[in-house]
């Protein structure tokens, strides 16, 4: 018998079996072939350690510069992007993250009732941004109320899914003018799509009786064109990833000197040691985001199948590329605003002589920044589009620093990047801290969802 | 069977989700297909029958020689999938 229990947690403590238990799960309920169960299975728990192998790889990659920086300046650099923190975590506490996916799965079922049963119709589907959502849930519990077991699980899947639920409402205000009610933004970046269309509002003199969308025209088309060769790089991830990269690590080993460089670099030469960072930094990507695929291309169809049968006419929430095409030239424009915004935050880090400085990680700065150019340009055109950008690409900044140093992350060294954690997930940190009890915050949750009831019901009401 | 991709600029979430609506608007139309999806940086070395994105990505891989590339601004929505994927095969 105690050897039963102890295979048991032994399953338990392993991410990726949990991971292929969720599956399983999932599949059966579909009624898939058994032969469909098994190749999902075995992916599902192959992706999970295809994920953790890029976490490792991704964390030697930018480590030696933050070291550098901090062994030179005296500075905590920090890397705002999601995989970086999500890796961190997972080598952090890995005991406790092998609730994950209990974690996102519960969270997905309450935010199924919750759409069931409640005014919010909306369902979450982007299931690589539940898992690193559901991830840091974990980690934040855990930070603050030292919670663990059934606790930490019970927290966790109620805060994972009053998110799920309450964000993608929000941004469905905005987005059911231009989208319609097919679909709505499903992701950790929500605010980057309600800030941005708030200033189109502004921008565009918007007028609610009389409301007015833009429309990309012949001339956007044909600035689109001009930039063909800019949309291009754009739109292979792998290559912006790289080039930007280069351009935020090299940098700060060039910052430091080619002394701190030569002895990070070791017997490597320190010239090709810079050049190479942001192609490591690339590889840690893209050898993760392959796990994420092949992890995640048997969730979403479970997700999907369990939501069209338990609520019927749901709103998908879904990732955030879905949204470019309805204004492909407001995205770039968006981009661009929020690549400078960034800039700008880490200039006045740097001028205010924070101790922690964050580091544009440019996958939150180049798809947040999508999304706030395709919300602003709808309700206020061009100008918005890229002011949209601009402010969230600074408040991914400033507001990214003190969501880093009140969580406890900072204390990693990583990060999240999406524009959530510098708005909303900062202030409910904040409440966290503030709260300090695991019971006051499960109550805050219920107020934040009855609060977003009544405020955004009426959005849900079919005319 | 029909070889298709669908192609976004992560292959992750987006493809995925593109992926499932061709997957039913193929089975709508009763025509067998195997659909993949996958993003636009490794499609390079792919050859399917049929791949299915945005216009702008489209522009990136660029028409081939006997591939048909349909492109659509709505990943969700199946009609209008089911009636461009019809004339795209009927044309050929």
């Amino acid at each position: 018998m105690a050897m039963i229990t102890n295979v048991f947690k032994t399953i338990a403590g392993q991410i990726e079996l949990v991971m292929g238990i969720v599956v399983l799960i999932g599949l059966l309920l579909q009624k898939k072939k058994p032969i469909d169960v098994v190749m999902g299975v075995v992916k599902a728990v192959v992706g999970v350690m295809i994920l953790k192998q890029g976490s490792t790889l991704l964390q030697a990659a930018y480590k030696p510069v933050m070291e550098m920086l901090k062994a030179t300046f005296g500075v905590t650099g920090i890397i705002t992007e999601n995989y970086s923190g999500m890796a961190a975590i997972n080598t952090a506490i890995p005991e406790l993250v092998a609730i994950v996916p209990t974690v996102m799965l519960f969270g997905f079922l309450i935010n199924i009732l919750l759409a069931r049963f409640g005014p919010l119709k909306v369902v979450f589907l982007t299931a690589h941004t539940m898992l690193a959502f559901a991830t840091l849930t974990v980690w934040l519990a855990n930070w603050f109320f030292g919670v663990e077991g059934t606790q930490l699980l019970i927290v966790c899947s109620l805060f994972c899914g009053v998110f799920w639920t309450v964000m993608p409402a929000w941004t469905y205000r905005y987005s059911k003018a231009f989208a319609g009610n097919g679909f709505t933004l499903g992701h950790i970046s929500g605010m980057a799509a309600v800030i941005s269309s708030r200033i189109g509002m502004l921008l565009g003199h918007y007028d609610a009786k009389n409301p007015r969308l833009f429309e990309e025209g012949e001339e956007d088309e044909e600035a689109n064109g001009r930039f063909h060769s800019l949309t291009r790089l754009f739109n292979d991830s792998t290559v912006v990833t790289c080039l930007l990269m280069t351009i935020v690590l090299g940098g700060g080993c060039l910052l430091a000197g080619r002394e701190a460089i030569q002895e990070a670099a070791g017997a490597t030469n320190w010239v090709v040691f810079t050049i190479e960072l942001g192609a490591s930094f690339t590889v840690g990507i893209v050898v993760l985001l392959a796990g994420v695929r092949m992890m995640i291309a048997e969730l979403v169809p479970a997700f999907k199948g369990i939501s069209d049968k338990l609520v019927p006419g749901a709103v998908p929430s879904v990732d955030m590329p879905v949204f470019y095409p309805l204004a492909p030239f407001a995205s770039v424009l968006g981009f661009l605003g929020a690549f400078l915004g960034e800039f700008v935050g880490f200039f006045v880090l740097l001028a205010t002589g924070s101790a922690t400085l964050m580091i544009p990680g440019i996958i939150a700065t180049f798809f947040d920044g999508g999304i706030a150019g395709v919300f602003g340009f709808k309700y206020g055109g061009r100008r918005a589009a890229f002011f949209g950008g601009l402010v969230v690409g600074i408040v991914q900044i400033l507001g990214g620093v003190l969501f880093t140093t009140m969580s406890g992350l900072g204390t990693l060294g990583a990060t999240y990047g999406n524009t959530d954690f510098g708005t909303t997930m900062m202030l409910l940190t904040a409440v966290m801290k503030a709260v300090g009890n695991v019971w006051f915050f499960v109550a805050v949750l219920a107020v934040i969802y009855g609060l977003a009831c009544v405020l955004l019901r009426r959005y849900f009401v079919e005319e | 069977m029909l070889k298709v991709y669908a192609v976004c600029v992560n292959g992750v979430g987006s493809s995925l989700l593109l992926k499932m609506t061709v997957e039913k608007a193929f089975r709508e139309l009763g025509i067998e297909a195997d659909v993949k999806h996958i993003d636009a940086g490794q499609f390079k070395g792919c050859r399917p029958d049929v791949c299915i994105t945005t216009p702008a990505l489209a522009r990136t891989i660029g028409e081939r020689e006997g591939m048909i590339l349909i492109t659509t601004t709505n990943f969700m929505d199946v009609k209008v999938l089911k009636g461009k994927i019809s004339e795209a095969l009927g044309r050929e």
